[in-house]
């Protein structure tokens, strides 16, 4: 430690660190403009002078290191005198259009000023500025969709670009020119489009980079700052929601360093505006006569209460079944759930829309059938070598990819990054190595892996003899040439790639949603940790398997027991012991027998056996993969029930539809993918008569004769906690912070960041090899088509809002050029894709990013029904493209 | 005339061929190095000799050297900082055009010195001519095999990479220049850490003038001690001094350090130029103090120069006769700053701008009073406040000719218009 002082006051730090740090930690201000905590040091600024004994010039507190018994002082003449001379250079050439600037009230230049700058000015000359319109005084430039420069007010701390090149890896914002004449800017005519570039705006410590979205709406200081989570994706981050007289005017970043580190991407930044969309359902709808029509409460809970008790009466209670949302809060589905298994007696449970086949329920304490993270994302930084298998993880997980990003360029022995995926993604540019595999091929691979470290004997020894030999035998079937023909991949490189995973020094694998929406998710990830036991990582520190879900509380959907087979907490149903003691909690019977899962449900409504469905925020008919069918099998329906914050496809399809509240309209907890579970607060109130989910069932539950006693959603927070064994430390109040990890098994416990071998009951795993199936081909349909979101979109949601349909504002398919000169196609051309189950045209993309043979298309946008070309039952979907005159 | 170092050959035809380099005893230095001395002892000749950096800090290249750590795992490079751009300097030039050799001999020899095995020469985009004279001489020493692997037999490899500006002075500073090499946006680095032990791509690494590295291989071959005995007993050694201005004869002339600038200017520059007086003069390129005529028995070595109230720097002496107007001389000085700070660090960039405007209008005979006090002022706010000294060379002419000459600034205020001009015109500088 280093003992020095600080204007007298005595501080001790470590070794190493700044006097800037120093005097934070006792509270002495210095002022800083370049200066940011998660960036290099610029040094630019000059505000940050200090004095320090014995040295003779002024020295900047931002990079002075300190040392034993050094004496700094922050406020002397000459410390004051140079300061005020920064502020005065740094107003000659600014505008001073404060009250038409939008950063006012929030400006770091007007703060300083105010605090350390004079109140005169000996600046006579002509001002600099950059004309960007004669007309105008303002000189804005659109840089962006959502981005305005105002280079006139800019100070140079280039903390933008220093943010854009250090952190996210981005290159479409630059400086330009030197000196005075410097400016910030992009190529010409290449808007800048990275999901991180808000996050430039939030940062300028002036009103040099402003929104388009908040521009000149209102003044930050009259705005109410509520705290939220994003609902756009399962990372998790932490948002500020800005509201005032009922409606949202921005959401920015509040930085949580466990999850996002104060940078949040643009869907989360921009996305909010949904919420004020005008198509918002506000009241309940009932079809008559083939026809939505607005109707009221009363009328809406009669209506569904007679049908739900109809149904259960005249066939049973199982052919009612449920379909929970991955958008809701904990709470609401916790609810839901209750609702149905308790009152509707049924445990047809499910809300998995996404998947062709479900996978099997988690067994949460039983590896290795736990499909969440166990590693945390703060854990990431530790990790030597990553595995990102089957996820377009920089679109998916934004943030958790610039964590990925950090770990791989940190100074000291950065992580190996290896991709294995069907296409391309952004981190192809950082990555050690790059495996694209055919789509469908996942499980070939991975035992081609496999083979590779068992022939080489790479194998641990921490394997049994019996496991070796069964693996061996096993993948016999699997020679090295079939598997390269399968995969597309050259022997070598699988070669290459199985030994740097098996000499990494421990081994993050990342799953998303082209893994866990696979018709072999369940052998896939199998396969999966039979590779980290292969090399000996099961179970070892910053090593394991994550399996990212998509969206934001889909995690939180299977903690709350949306599930056929599962009570919250994971508790199974047939679990006599576990059963009894939640009916004992809930004085209500639970039914014994599993239910149905999602593909069950659907193939029970083509059996006739279930005849009403209630759909809590999720549209299967857009993200089913099967259009035709899940279309079909809706009709057939005796009553559907759709609560939802718009009328979704799924929605005018239903005979009942609710007004539900949108994530800024109501409270509760969201878990992320690394088992966070995180509070949102109330912005706003519902618009018309729309209810939180939760309220919606209660007020059922109550007309139906079960009186609900919650008054808010955190009493319902305390009910989990009693409930789910894991979740029984989790009360609101503890969440205030940063939100705790699962297991918490009560108040005093912290939380679990990652999950290791003594957090499972079968304290060691077995190595079982897995066999996988072949996609057939098929010559009539060549092309293998891949679907996957897009960085700057949130499932279909994100079609209503208009910040976000601005930066990308409609769907396409990426091909390979090569692809695309053998059919003369050139971007931008229409062209008509076709498979065995329908057609969508859509305009072409020529992109290397898909191999040959490959077609992407993004499953974002209302006008591309890309799940009308799925096939439900198929392990892969072909394509035929066909250009369109 | 007294000895010459560096420019000993400089004006004999075809120098800047190895053939005859050789055979005025070109490489010999090398030999001598790479066979019969170790790294370490290379660096402590050339700390004994007393050799200082002569790119304008004067600082002991020897001791430099020895800051690149030893036993780093990162690979080292030597960067020749061929930049030069400081106005009224124009040594380099003519040791890079003329004697090419001279220099890739020193920079080998520095290379050996510190364990680097790729070495860059980073030449200023303007001189075509002195990078294709290196060009050729890089590719007669891989040739011959003083440059690429096993030079000499000696089992020492070497590659020396010509590495062309983009016409930036900021590049001269050794941070921005390790920048520009990396292709990045050439600002200055903060230090620390330090070049020597994370310099070009975060490697350690160490820059050092063209006239600093052609002085080694005399060093090598005649010994520290004999040069040590050349000059004053701090500043060691010759110097090109660059003399330019209103004298008969200006160019560049090696003198040993000390040597009187009256001397420079009467016995070597031929005298003032049409028998005008001297009025003023800057002892060491556009970043030092302007100096009045009274000074003109000030011995030109680091030491004396400083203690006159100036610096040596890179011995660009700028000589001005008593019909300088010296507030258009400073403006155009301060408009050179304006034009190249970089714009990293507010005091220089918003300062360049302010001072060159107020100055702009003083010689437009726009000036008030108070004009002065505000710049001395100004100058203050930027003196010592910079990231690198080019803001800090902004001030140093403004307060120098206030100090010396506030007469001329008041005439001009005063009168409304350049004392200096026959007939009043505003657009001339």
């Amino acid at each position: 430690m280093i003992s020095l002082t600080i204007d007298n006051k005595p501080v001790e730090v470590e070794e190493g660190k700044t006097i800037l740090q120093a005097a934070k930690k006792v509270g002495v201000d210095i002022p800083t403009f370049c200066w940011h905590e998660k960036l290099k040091i610029l040094g630019g600024c000059r505000i940050c002078l200090v004095e320090v004994e014995k040295v003779q010039k002024l020295m900047i507190a931002c990079n002075t290191p300190v040392s034993q018994g050094m004496v700094v002082w922050t406020n002397t003449p000459k410390v004051v005198k140079a300061r005020k001379g920064i502020v005065e250079f740094l107003l000659i050439n600014h505008p001073l259009d404060c009250p038409t600037c939008d950063k006012g009230g929030e400006c770091d230049l007007q703060e300083i000023t105010f605090k350390f700058g004079t109140d005169r000015s000996r600046f006579v000359e002509e001002k600099r500025r950059y004309i960007i319109d004669q007309s105008s005084t303002f000189d804005d430039l659109k840089i962006g969709p959502q981005m305005i420069r105002n280079q006139n007010r800019c100070i140079y701390c280039l903390k933008c670009i220093r943010f854009l090149r250090e952190i996210a890896g981005e290159y479409d914002m630059g400086a330009f020119m030197r000196g005075w004449r410097s400016e910030i800017n992009i190529l010409p005519s290449i808007p800048i489009s990275n999901v991180y570039s808000g996050n430039t705006v939030e940062i300028c410590p002036v009103g040099a980079l402003t929104a388009k979205s908040w521009r000149y709406l209102i003044r930050p200081w009259t705005a109410s700052k509520v705290k939220s989570i994003c609902p756009f994706c399962g990372d998790g981050c932490n948002l500020t929601l800005w509201a005032r007289q009922n409606k949202l005017f921005r959401g920015t970043s509040r930085r949580n360093d466990k999850v996002d580190v104060g940078f949040i991407c643009d869907k989360g930044r921009w996305g909010y505006d949904l919420v004020g969309h005008p198509e918002r359902i506000k009241s309940p709808w009932i079809k008559k006569n083939g026809k939505l029509v607005e109707s009221n409460w009363e009328e809406a809970y009669s209506l569904l209460i007679s049908k739900l008790i109809e149904i259960k009466e005249k066939y049973s209670p199982r052919a009612l079944a449920g379909f929970g949302s991955e958008k809701a809060t904990n709470e609401d589905n916790y609810i839901f759930q209750k609702f149905f298994r308790t009152i509707l007696g049924s445990n047809n449970l499910d809300f998995r829309a996404g998947a062709k086949k479900v996978l099997p329920s988690p067994a949460l304490f039983e590896y290795p059938q736990v499909y969440t993270m166990t590693n945390s994302i703060e854990g990431i930084e530790k990790a030597k070598t990553i595995l990102v298998f089957g996820s377009d993880l920089n679109s998916e997980h934004p943030i958790i990819s610039l964590r990925i990003r950090k770990s791989v360029l940190r100074e000291e022995n950065g992580a190996s990054l290896l991709l294995a995926n069907p296409k391309k993604i952004k981190f192809s540019s950082i990555a050690e190595k790059e495996l694209i595999y055919k789509s469908g091929s996942e499980g070939f691979l991975i035992n081609g892996l496999l083979k590779v470290i068992l022939d080489e004997r790479l194998i641990s020894s921490k394997l049994s003899e019996n496991e070796i030999e069964e693996l061996r035998q096993n993948l016999e079937k699997y020679s090295l040439s079939k598997v390269s023909e399968l995969t597309g991949i050259d022997e070598e490189k699988i070669k290459d790639f199985a030994r740097k995973i098996a000499t990494s020094e421990s081994l993050m694998i990342f799953c998303g949603k082209w893994i866990s929406e696979n018709l072999q998710a369940e052998a896939i990830i199998k396969g999966l940790n039979n590779l980290l036991l292969a090399v000996g990582k099961w179970g070892e520190k910053n090593s394991g398997f994550n399996l990212l879900w998509e969206n934001n509380n889909s995690q939180g959907a299977l903690d709350m027991g949306i599930l056929p087979d599962r009570l919250p907490g994971f508790v199974p149903v047939e679990d006599e012991v576990g059963r009894e003691r939640l009916e004992k909690i809930w004085n209500s019977s639970i039914p014994k027998e599993r239910g149905l899962n999602y593909n069950e449900i659907l193939l029970g409504i083509n059996a006739e056996k279930v005849k009403g469905l209630y759909i809590m925020g999720q549209d299967p008919m857009e993200s089913f993969p099967d259009r035709e069918y899940i279309e079909t099998t809706l009709k057939k329906l005796d009553f559907l029930v759709v609560q939802d914050i718009f009328l979704s496809e799924t929605a005018k399809a239903a005979n009942l539809v609710l007004p539900a509240a949108s994530f800024a309209e109501k409270e509760g907890t969201f878990t992320n993918v690394e088992r966070r579970v995180q509070k949102l607060c109330r912005a706003l109130v519902p618009p018309g008569e729309a209810k939180a989910d939760w309220e919606i069932i209660c007020e059922l539950s109550t007309l139906m004769g079960h009186k609900q006693h919650y008054t808010s959603a955190f009493q319902i927070t305390e009910e989990i906690a009693q409930v789910s064994p894991i979740y029984g430390g989790i009360k609101a109040d503890r969440l205030d912070d940063c939100g705790i990890q699962w297991p918490c098994l009560n108040l005093n416990d912290q939380g679990t960041a990652e999950l290791m071998p003594e957090n499972f009951l079968n304290k060691t795993s077995q190595l079982v090899p897995v066999d996988f199936d072949e996609a057939p081909a098929d010559h009539y349909y060549p092309f293998i088509l891949i679907t996957g979101s897009l960085a700057h979109h949130s499932g279909r949601l994100t079609n209503k809002s208009a910040n976000l349909c601005g930066i990308v504002p409609e769907g396409f398919c990426q091909i390979n050029p090569l692809d695309a000169g053998k059919s003369n196609l050139k971007n931008g051309d229409e062209v008509l894709v076709e498979s065995s189950k329908g057609k969508i045209k859509i305009k072409v993309k020529l992109d290397e990013c898909v191999n040959p043979g490959t077609v992407f298309v993004p499953i974002n946008f209302e006008h591309i029904k890309v799940n009308s070309l799925l096939d439900k039952d198929t392990l892969i979907d072909r394509v035929k493209l066909s250009k369109e005159r | 005339m007294p000895e010459k170092i560096v420019f000993k050959h400089i004006d004999e035809p075809d120098q800047h061929r190895i053939d005859t380099y050789l055979k005025n005893g070109g490489y010999k230095a090398l030999a001598k190095t790479l066979k019969e001395l170790s790294p370490a002892q290379v660096i402590d000749i050339v700390k004994k000799s007393g050799l200082r950096g002569r790119g304008g800090a004067g600082f002991s290249t020897g001791a430099k050297w020895g800051f690149v750590p030893v036993n780093s795992p990162k690979p080292k490079f030597l960067i020749c900082n061929a930049d030069e751009s400081e106005p009224g300097t124009f040594k380099d030039r003519e040791l890079i055009e003329k004697d090419p050799h001279q220099l890739i001999e020193g920079i080998i020899i520095g290379s050996y010195a510190i364990g680097a095995h790729i070495s860059f020469i980073y030449i200023r985009a303007e001189f075509g001519f002195g990078a294709k004279r290196l060009e050729q001489a890089i590719r007669e020493a891989y040739e011959k095999g003083y440059l690429g692997k096993d030079i000499l037999n000696t089992g020492y490899d070497l590659d020396l990479i010509l590495f062309r500006g983009a016409g930036a002075y900021i590049c001269g500073e050794e941070t921005s220049l390790l920048s520009s090499i990396e292709g990045i946006r050439p600002l200055v680095r903060l230090r620390p850490p330090y070049p020597a032990v994370s310099g070009l791509y975060g490697c350690p690494s160490n820059v050092n003038n063209v006239e600093t590295l052609s002085n080694v291989p005399h060093i090598i071959l005649n010994g520290a001690e004999w040069f040590a005995s050349i000059g004053t007993p701090k500043s060691t050694g010759t110097k090109v001094f660059c003399l330019s201005g209103q004298v008969n004869k200006p160019g560049n002339y090696e003198l040993p350090m000390g040597t009187p600038l009256r001397e420079l200017i009467e016995v070597y520059g031929g005298g003032m130029r049409d028998g005008k007086k001297l009025k003023a003069f800057i002892p060491g390129g556009a970043s030092s103090w302007v100096m009045p005529a009274s000074k003109i028995d000030v011995k030109l070595d680091f030491e004396s120069v400083a203690e006159a109230g100036s610096a040596l720097g890179s011995g660009g002496v700028i000589i001005m006769d008593e019909d300088t107007c010296l507030v258009r001389a400073t403006l155009r000085l301060v408009k050179f700053y304006e034009f190249e700070s970089c714009g990293e660090c507010t005091p220089c960039r918003e300062g360049t701008y302010w001072l060159s405007k107020i100055m702009q209008r003083i010689e437009d005979g726009k000036g008030r009073m108070e004009d002065l006090d505000l710049l001395l002022d100004l100058s203050d706010n930027i003196y010592g406040k910079t990231i690198c000294p080019l803001g800090e060379s902004a001030t140093m002419p403004i307060t120098s000719t206030i100090e010396h000459f506030r007469q001329e600034y008041e005439d001009h205020i005063k009168n409304k218009r350049c004392p200096f001009e026959k007939e009043f015109n505003s657009s001339r500088v």
